[in-house]
């Protein structure tokens, strides 16, 4: 999984189609070792590596490249739809929103916002 | 409306020729057998077979918007978040099940003491790596306890960080994890580059070892159903299959 991660923030927007056999076949993996760990856990009477739902989302996503790979010479790198930055932006935009007054929120957030986005541009030129 | 709740990309959880609604990954393991081989069926047709849509009122975005006109084009218009998905879901139960069985390599007294060192370990892995722990304080509740474990943080990127410090420590420690049958492949798996042969020896042979066993109820399936399986599956799960004995005989 590891692997997978890595390759799929590392690559661009389309993956040829060797990267994602690759990635469907680590993801698949995963699955596998999952179930595997699940049924050994079960006949010891462990409650490790319960079956939940989210599972079979880890398999849809594995699958859907294998599916893509098998029509395609390019596929749509998965991570295109993960919303883990937006999830930070968001959060950023919250922080500052939680350090200004009550009263003027809306005006004072956009004023900061501003200010931030001025030292990150000077930042980076 | 459906009160297991079902896969809203291919229908999975809603079989066509089942009647009576069937959870999706029933809890009681004996019916886990189909798992893969429906979930895939499902996924299969969900291409071709409309399935019921997963809302009751339909969103402006796939009303308004261009979108997938093939069947179920609408429902795969909703996207999985690969980031999420795993570290929020599978990721948090792997890996506290992960350090529930690697924390017994270590040399310390009881388990609040082994998890303790993996705690300082791993605090010491992101000050190397110049990653922030998020996690400030790791004990054994940070796992969810010895017996129902799951990671109990709600940060995805804390599972990203313990997934990156488990492969680190897994390299430290091959020695004594390569006996081990269970931690190998659950190291197998972080240690990809090892995929091909764990796959064909342990990976697929265990799953069809536990496939079988979970169609006949029984550990001891009939001698033909088992010879036409491994003639398919060829050699290499036949060796499998005599690993798998070694390993379950002792606890038969």
């Amino acid at each position: 999984m590891n692997k997978f991660m890595r390759t799929i923030f590392s690559q661009d927007y389309f993956l040829c189609r060797e990267v994602a056999e690759e990635l469907a076949a680590d993801l698949y993996f995963f699955f596998r070792s999952y179930l595997f760990q699940a049924s050994r856990a079960y006949h010891l009477n462990l409650r490790y590596f319960p079956l939940i739902p989210k599972l079979h989302g880890v398999h849809e996503i594995g699958h859907g490249l294998k599916k893509q790979a098998s029509v395609s010479q390019f596929c749509i790198n998965p991570a295109v739809v993960s919303c883990a930055m937006d999830e930070d932006f968001i959060g950023r935009l919250a922080y500052v929103s939680r350090c200004v007054s009550p009263r003027i929120q809306a005006r004072r957030t956009l004023e900061r916002y501003l200010v931030h986005i001025q030292m990150v541009w000077a930042r980076g030129g | 409306m459906h009160p297991f709740g079902y896969m809203f990309l291919s229908g999975y959880g809603i079989f066509p020729n089942q009647p009576a609604r069937v959870p999706i990954y029933p809890s009681a393991f004996s019916d886990a057998s189909y798992i893969r081989t429906e979930a895939e069926k499902c996924m299969d047709e969900a291409y071709v077979v409309p399935q019921p849509v997963p809302w009751q009122r339909e969103s402006p975005l796939t009303r308004e918007l261009y979108h997938d006109t093939s069947p179920n084009g609408k429902n795969r218009f909703h996207c999985l978040d690969p980031w999420h998905t795993f570290h929020l879901g599978v990721g948090k139960y792997w890996v506290g099940c992960g350090a529930m069985m690697l924390q017994r390599l270590l040399p310390m007294r009881n388990i609040e003491e082994r998890i303790s060192e993996i705690g300082s370990q791993y605090r010491r892995f992101c000050r190397e790596q110049k990653i922030d722990p998020v996690i400030r304080r790791i004990d054994i509740h940070t796992f969810g306890g010895p017996t129902d474990p799951c990671g109990s943080w709600n940060k995805a990127s804390v599972t990203s960080n313990w997934m990156m410090f488990f492969e680190h420590f897994c390299d430290q420690w091959v020695d004594s994890i390569q006996p081990d049958e269970r931690l190998q492949n659950w190291v197998s798996f972080l240690q990809v580059c090892m995929l091909l042969y764990v796959y064909i020896i342990y990976g697929f042979s265990y799953y069809v070892l536990w496939f079988l066993i979970n169609v006949s109820q029984n550990l001891y399936c009939e001698f033909g159903v088992c010879v036409a399986v491994l003639n398919f599956q060829g050699l290499y799960h036949l060796q499998g299959w005599v690993l798998n004995l070694r390993l379950w005989l002792p606890s038969v």
